[in-house]
């Protein structure tokens, strides 16, 4: 303790040297006219008094110097010394300077390169628990690794006990638009579990439910928003409307460009087919009535649980 | 002269601590010239050697100084024992006596053998 604040001092002191140096003079000078009125005072005649208080005292630059031997921390100062000489030698050889400057750079930066790739792709350990458990499942076809479907998946997860668990990821590009600035993002589409499974814990904000993993229960995700209405003072008649109208608006725009689709890819298969035609008028009328009545069912049935959420129980989903 | 002096440097705190222990705040000039008349004037050292053991003193905490006015109004810097420094003082204190004791016993039993 003693040690740190002398320490400290010193270091203080390294800065305020002026101020200290000025605050020395102040105290020397004061000790002499101290010393010179005594002198004076025992009856030393007046050119005598002041030489004898300086000889006394032993000079004051003297006693300046071995002060300021005790102040600041002389290593420090010695090293900026040091450091100052240094610098004016490599300045007077440029081309020496610039040689060994331009080699470390070159040599530390490739060092911090290779080494940077070889940690994060040998050395480093994946950045969540129990890495050594984690493994990719493929399928396999004729010895070649493939996709699996979803429905294998869906089988593999009920039947396999060998995993504690089991996800199913797809990667992708998607685009993200937002206030007007479409960027291309690669992303990951994966079912429900995928944190969990991985232990890695959430900062902010819940993971996907189960139950979000099946289509048509998109409601799930949005029980919060729905609850928020519903509490504002929207009616279920609204929640429904607005869950039926986003769900047909997707059924009528997959509707649109599968019949884009049909017609482009009708047309091109009917130049290589030979007798048939590609093009059958009464499965595009199936279709056209099928889907839509399938798409008006599989939203208005999750609609109708959405809009029975109590509002209470919906905000307290997260 | 080195060896001397830091002999000198480590005996003089202690002085300091004594005589400001006795005569409460003082300025440097007071602190050697008491010290000049209490050692009965044997000690012939210059009083600049003061200033850097008061100095070190400050630094470690042991006196506090404060530029105040003498008694015929000259404007002086006054040091004062700080709490530290009164622990310090009856430490060094006990260690001086302690020491002096040891070596006169060693010099006098030195003496009877011879």
């Amino acid at each position: 303790m003693k040690l740190l604040r002398s320490a400290g001092l010193r270091w203080c002191n390294l800065f305020q040297k002026a101020q200290l140096d000025c605050e020395l003079q102040d105290e020397l000078m004061s000790h002499l006219e101290l010393h010179i009125e005594d002198n004076l005072r025992a009856g030393m005649n007046p050119e005598e008094a002041p030489r004898n208080a300086l000889v006394k005292l032993g000079g004051i630059e003297q006693t300046k110097e071995s002060v300021r031997d005790h102040r600041g921390a002389p290593t420090l100062e010695s090293f900026l010394r040091q450091l100052r000489f240094a610098l004016r030698l490599l300045r007077r050889n440029p081309a020496f300077t610039s040689a060994a400057v331009l080699t470390l750079a070159l040599g530390i930066g490739a060092n911090t390169a290779i080494f940077t790739v070889v940690y994060a792709a040998l050395l480093a350990p994946l950045p969540y628990p129990n890495p050594d458990q984690v493994v990719m499942v493929w399928s396999k076809i004729n010895g070649h690794d493939n996709s699996v479907s979803p429905n294998d998946f869906l089988d593999w997860k009920r039947q396999s006990s060998a995993f504690q668990d089991l996800i199913a990821m797809s990667s992708g590009r998607f685009s993200l638009s937002s206030s007007g600035h479409p960027e291309v993002i690669q992303a990951r589409i994966t079912s429900p579990g995928f944190f969990s499974v991985q232990g890695i814990p959430l900062f902010l904000g819940r993971d996907f439910l189960p139950e979000e993993g099946t289509v048509g229960n998109e409601h799930a995700q949005r029980t919060h928003e729905i609850g928020l209405r519903m509490a504002l003072g929207a009616g279920q008649r609204q929640v429904l409307l607005l869950v039926l109208q986003q769900g047909m608006l997707l059924a009528s725009a997959g509707l649109v460009l599968g019949f884009g689709g049909t017609y482009f890819v009708g047309h091109t298969m009917n130049s290589i087919l030979y007798g048939i035609t590609a093009i059958d008028p009464l499965a595009i009328c199936l279709v056209a009535v099928v889907l839509p009545v399938a798409a008006f069912l599989a939203c208005y049935i999750p609609a109708r649980r959405a809009a029975r959420v109590d509002p209470m129980v919906a905000l307290r989903y997260e | 002269m080195g060896e001397r002096a830091d002999v000198w440097q480590g005996t003089l705190a202690l002085m300091v601590l004594k005589t400001l222990e006795s005569m409460g705040a003082l300025h440097g000039y007071g602190i050697a010239r008491r010290i000049e008349q209490t050692s009965g004037d044997l000690l012939a050292v210059n009083y600049g050697t003061l200033y850097p053991a008061l100095l070190k003193l400050e630094q470690e905490g042991y006196i506090a100084s404060e530029w105040g006015t003498s008694d015929n109004n000259r404007k002086a810097k006054y040091y004062k024992l700080t709490r530290a420094g009164r622990k310090q003082l009856e430490e060094e204190t006990r260690e001086w006596e302690q020491t002096t004791a040891i070596v006169a016993r060693f010099l006098t039993s030195k003496e009877q053998a011879s």
